[in-house]
């Protein structure tokens, strides 16, 4: 076998080669733990999103983002985003651990 | 076993060899550890920020950040150090859990080279890292002399405290010895510079300051600019809290167009000059402009204004391939050079150095922002923003999306999410 067969082979066996790099859409919800907390979890007035199941993230974001929830600041926010982003981060950040 | 070059470039990078020429291999890293390495230069908010990710979407990476300070002070906040409403311990983070909770490297030395060609970063202390990427985000340096007379020993009486730490201290203890009916004088520069609503966030808190200490006391804002970021609200704020606009004001703010450019500074007798006239302070603070940090200088990774030209998609520079810029020292389109901005630039560029260190090609993604100042402690305001790269490859703002506090918003609601904002992002970048 020659060297280059058996460094795929270990490769191959290594349990370390996965690497899982997000979509656009996980990215923007890395964006949210800003103002959210780590992973989603707040240590104050803001609250935390982690734990929240996907229809409901789904729905205050699209009830900020067309003003029938007041806020501060997340209207400005949801602004920014589309039907499927929304759709996609709010299921991942559901999914969370 | 049929094997595609993309397939091979992938396994090849995630086990930390690279190719030269035609399928030559050429091993980097030691055989039972096989990963790719990424050094990242300065360990503030961007650059601790891009470790922990990186280490979170390719937790085989090795990921080496270099950093001289042990602690970092942030300057979020540290205008309420100045105010004397927070302690500068409050606002010290350290680099514990990136170490031992997300498994990065950090080495306390200041990096002195960067060999772009052999990809090997030298540190002072001699010693050498090879890199697959290299991620920088060394902040900002300012321009000294660009003001005549503001130099950096001139910065150790006359503070610009515009980089955290001795500084902060520096300006708040002499507010502190300033006697009652003293003036408070702040030069602000030109844009571009970090964080443009700080200078008059850092004004507003002074104020609340003087306004309970030391009430006979003014402090001027002399600026370079005619318009500043959150304007109207500032102005409704000073007008609310401060007397603004009214002979017993507070805070007096000298646009440009009113002699307000300061061109010089005499730092023992405490003056400030600008083109028509001299102005005397008791305490003064000059926040000169700005430029990339002295190390993407010293690269060559920025071009005539002084900031390093990135893609937007993967924040590699323009200039020199496989390393990539972030944070302040980036030419961000029109995103603000603010912790959040480098906080989701350094996602955003961590994702896309997996990518491509896997042979894949990264996916453009939207970037967000938002700048929470205080105005008193219970006086909060914020300008948001989410952004897309558009078809010249800029980053730009989405219409309709982000804007400014409304002008009848709730200030003390918004004062308690700036604080709490504080502790979220510190804790998504440090903990
Ligand atoms: C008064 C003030 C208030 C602010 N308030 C806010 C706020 O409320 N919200 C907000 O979003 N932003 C705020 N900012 C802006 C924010 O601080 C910056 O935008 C942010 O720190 C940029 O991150 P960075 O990683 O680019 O640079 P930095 O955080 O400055 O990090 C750069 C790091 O690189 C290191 N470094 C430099 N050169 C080298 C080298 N050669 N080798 C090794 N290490 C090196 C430095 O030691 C430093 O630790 C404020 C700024 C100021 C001045
Ligand atoms: C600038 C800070 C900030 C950012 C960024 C931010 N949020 Fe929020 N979020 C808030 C605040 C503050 C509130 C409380 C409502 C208000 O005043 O805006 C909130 C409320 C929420 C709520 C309601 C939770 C509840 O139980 O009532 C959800 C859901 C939410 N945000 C999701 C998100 C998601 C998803 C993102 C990322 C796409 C995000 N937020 C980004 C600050 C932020």
């Amino acid at each position: 076998m020659s060297k280059l067969n058996l460094v795929f082979l270990g490769l191959i066996l290594s349990p370390y080669v996965v690497a899982e790099v997000p979509t656009p859409a996980k990215l923007l919800a890395y964006n949210c733990f800003n103002c959210h907390g780590d992973n989603g979890v707040s240590k104050g007035g803001v609250p935390s999103i982690k734990g929240l199941p996907a229809n409901i993230l789904e729905l205050h974001l699209k009830n900020y983002r067309d003003g029938t929830q007041a806020s501060t600041v997340m209207g400005r926010i949801a602004k920014g985003l589309n039907d499927d982003e929304i759709k996609e981060l709010s299921s991942f950040i559901a999914t969370l651990k | 076993m049929a094997m595609h070059r993309r397939d091979f470039l992938k396994l090849s990078a995630l086990a930390g060899l690279s190719v030269s020429g035609c399928g030559a291999l050429r091993e980097t890293t030691s055989s039972q550890n096989l990963n790719a390495r990424v050094v990242i230069v300065g360990g503030g908010i961007g650059g601790v920020t891009a470790a922990k990710y990186l280490r979170r979407f390719a937790p085989n990476l090795q990921v080496t950040l270099i950093e001289p300070s042990t602690e970092y002070v942030t300057c979020p906040v540290s205008n309420w150090v100045i105010g004397g409403t927070r302690d500068i311990k409050s606002i010290t983070q350290k680099y514990d859990a990136l170490r031992t909770r997300h498994g990065a490297k950090v080495v306390h030395d200041l990096v002195t080279q960067i060999d772009v060609e052999a990809k090997v970063v030298t540190t002072k202390s001699g010693a050498k890292f090879n890199y697959d990427r290299l991620i920088a985000s060394p902040g900002i340096e300012m321009k000294w002399d660009s003001i005549e007379g503001y130099n950096e020993a001139a910065s150790e009486i006359v503070p610009h405290a515009w980089k955290a730490g001795a500084q902060t201290l520096l300006l708040r203890k002499q507010l502190e010895e300033m006697k009652d009916g003293g003036v408070v004088m702040i030069a602000v520069p030109a844009n571009p510079f970090r964080c443009p609503p700080g200078p008059y966030e850092r004004a507003s808190l002074i104020a609340n300051y003087l306004k309970q200490y030391k009430p006979k006391s003014k402090l001027i804002i002399l600026d370079a600019k005619d318009n500043f970021s959150k304007q109207p609200l500032f102005i409704q704020g000073w007008k609310d809290l401060y007397g603004y606009d009214t002979p017993n004001s507070l805070i007096k703010w000298v646009p440009a167009s009113e002699d307000g450019k300061v061109t010089a500074v005499d730092v023992k007798r405490k003056t400030l000059r600008t083109e028509f006239a001299s102005h005397q302070a008791d305490v003064l603070n000059v926040i000169p402009p700005q430029q990339a940090g002295l190390i993407a200088r010293q690269t060559g990774l920025t071009n005539e204004s002084g900031w390093c030209p990135v893609d937007a998609v993967t924040w590699e520079s323009k200039i020199h391939p496989n390393v990539h810029v972030i944070g302040d020292a980036s030419i961000a389109g029109k995103m603000p050079k603010s912790a959040f901005s480098a906080n989701s630039q350094a996602k955003a560029c961590a994702a896309a150095v997996v990518s491509l260190l896997q042979g894949d090609d990264p996916a453009a993604s939207k970037y967000m922002n938002t700048c929470y100042s205080l105005l008193s402690p219970k006086y909060g305001i914020s300008v948001a923003m989410v952004y897309q790269i558009n078809d010249d490859g800029v980053i730009d703002e989405i219409a309709g999306a982000g804007g400014v506090s409304p002008a009848t918003g709730n200030k003390q609601l918004e004062a308690t999410f700036a604080e709490n904002w504080y502790d979220n992002i510190m804790a998504d970048i440090f903990a």
